[in-house]
């Protein structure tokens, strides 16, 4: 279950990322006024490497 | 297990989309309404530092809840995402017993001439006169009348006082535009007039060069108002470098005159050919008249020949560096400030008895000179003069039409009456709370930001006196179209 909450959390804040920069590329300051899009972008890394941790566990590559 | 990942996905989205929706809304402001505020704990992404900080006390250690302002005047960005058409400014602060008096703000309307849109945040002279003096309130409007003469007459309201005024001389003004007589939308019924005027029927002497943007006041009785200017581009900056040239008749533009950059928009240092303007207008009716040139440095203004006996510079004149020496001018200011950039300008400047002594560049000095006008003797020109009146290239041609200001610098003596656009500051909790309103539809907007300064003329960084300006809170509440008007105006395309 957490693999799955983490890889469906994965795919939300790459979209988030993806939503958020095109939003200042087309109007800018309407997302940096209130979210640092720095922090989105280590949460977004953080939960990869989760989703890679947890996956290489859940198909036992090793 | 699959009705699960469906479930989180869809709670997720939904966040995403709510944060997306959230983020749109603050941008576009559908309401046409919006406020952010500056408390100094924490950095603002709308509102901008305080700057520059050599005129703020430094911060030791943690973040303060206030900054303090000890040098006049400072600057702050208010960044939007969006444009509006109104901005209502609450300051919170304190001050030192011994501040000065006049404490402004202004929103940057003219990026070329910089000119500020100025309101007042704190008159204290108006203040304390408001205490002992006779004070009368309508639609926004003070009228503070002295009542400890004989000779006074007290006006029962402020419409009695302007539809039938005192003589100009006894009458100060603070943020009260004054329109003459003869405009439409007049606030004051009262007209500056020369009683002993006479056209001239020769050209006058020739002004020196000046360089970048001015106004000047003109008088004009029984004779066609008649200007040439000759310019040339030194295209020493980068930018293109158009002249305008606007003729103002009780603070409404009557003609204008257009000059297109050189063709050089470039920093190449070429020097165009003399390009030459004229500004000519018959029938036009007896008073002062204003002309503004709104050009920037690399445009100067070679020649100006008129027959107008009366040029007055307003404020400010910047002489060019053309060689010209042993210069002499005229003004009516009491404080002169003189500045230069070229170090072959350093010199003494003789201002009627006192000298002023300019020898740094960059560096701006100033000279309390008194009442009255003096002559200013220049060895050589290159030097930004700037004061509190006028400057003209000979005594007689020396205009000034405005009234007194309630500044720093008036005798409360010379003055019975004094009317003003302005409401006392609130207080509370040993801090004061003062409003000013801005029409943001012609301010100047650059990469999202609005620029606003915050005056208190005489607090000097460098001063003896250790007097402070501290600010608590900056809130701008903001006002334009809602989202609904703009969509209808893209449909039936207005703008």
């Amino acid at each position: 279950m957490f693999y799955i909450i983490t890889k469906e959390l994965f795919y939300t804040l790459t979209a988030a990322l993806i939503i958020f920069c095109a939003l200042e590329l087309a109007w800018p300051g309407v997302v940096l006024a209130y979210i640092n899009i720095n922090w989105v972008l280590i949460f977004w890394l953080i939960v990869s490497i989760i989703v890679l941790a947890a996956d290489r566990v859940n198909n036992n590559y090793d | 297990m699959k009705n699960f990942t469906v479930k989180i996905r869809i709670f997720l989205w939904l966040i995403l989309a709510g944060v997306t929706g959230w983020l749109l809304y603050m941008a576009a402001a559908p309401s046409g309404k919006i406020s952010y505020v500056a408390d100094f704990t924490k950095s603002s992404y709308f509102i901008g530092k305080l700057t520059p900080e050599e005129r703020l006390m430094p911060i030791e250690g943690e973040m303060p809840l206030s900054r303090v302002i000890i040098g006049d005047p400072v600057y702050f960005s208010l960044r939007t995402a969006r444009r509006f058409d109104k901005a209502k400014l609450t300051l919170k602060y304190r001050q030192s017993e011994d501040a000065p008096p006049i404490i402004e703000a202004g929103v940057l309307a003219d990026k070329i001439i910089w000119r500020y849109d100025l309101q007042p945040i704190e008159n204290k002279i108006i203040g304390r006169l408001a205490y002992v003096w006779d004070v009368k309130n309508e639609n926004g409007l003070i009228l503070l009348q002295r009542n400890d003469s004989a000779s006074t007459t007290l006006y029962g309201s402020i419409e009695d006082f302007l539809n039938k005024p005192p003589q100009n001389s006894e009458i100060a003004l603070y943020n009260c535009p004054l329109r003459q007589k003869q405009s439409e939308a007049s606030d004051l019924n009262m007209e500056y007039l020369l009683r002993d005027y006479k056209k001239s029927a020769e050209n006058q002497p020739t002004v020196p060069a000046v360089r970048g943007a001015y106004q000047f006041y003109t008088y004009i009785k029984d004779e066609d108002l008649d200007f040439t200017f000759d310019f040339i581009d030194i295209n020493k900056n980068k930018d293109s470098d158009p002249i305008d040239l606007n003729l103002y008749y009780g603070n409404q533009i009557i003609d204008t005159r257009h000059l297109d950059d050189d063709g050089i928009a470039n920093d190449n240092g070429k020097e165009s050919a003399t390009r030459r303007l004229s500004l000519k207008a018959a029938n036009l009716p007896e008073g002062v008249y204003k002309v503004e040139l709104r050009a920037n440095d690399d445009v100067i203004t070679e020649e100006i020949t008129t027959k107008q006996s009366k040029l007055s510079f307003v404020a400010k004149i910047r002489l060019a560096g053309a060689g010209a020496k042993n210069i002499g001018l005229f003004t009516d200011s009491n404080e002169i400030s003189a500045q230069t950039v070229n170090p072959g300008s350093l010199q003494k400047i003789k201002i009627g008895d006192n000298e002023l002594d300019i020898n740094q560049t960059y560096k701006q000095f100033n000279i309390e000179t008194g009442q009255g006008v003096k002559e200013i003797k220049l060895e050589k020109d290159d030097v930004i003069l700037a004061g509190d009146g006028v400057f003209g290239f000979s005594e007689e041609a020396l205009i000034n039409p405005a009234f007194k200001k309630v500044d720093g610098k008036l005798d409360i003596n010379s003055v019975n009456y004094i009317l003003a656009k302005y409401e006392m500051p609130a207080e509370e909790n040993g801090w004061k709370i003062a409003q000013a309103e801005f029409d943001l539809s012609g301010a100047y907007r650059e990469q999202g930001r609005y620029n606003f300064l915050i005056s208190i003329p005489g607090l000097r960084a460098d001063g003896e006196i250790d007097d402070w300006f501290e600010v608590g809170e900056i809130r701008v509440e903001l006002e334009g179209t809602t989202l609904l008007k703009r969509i209808k105006n893209i449909f039936t395309n207005q703008n």
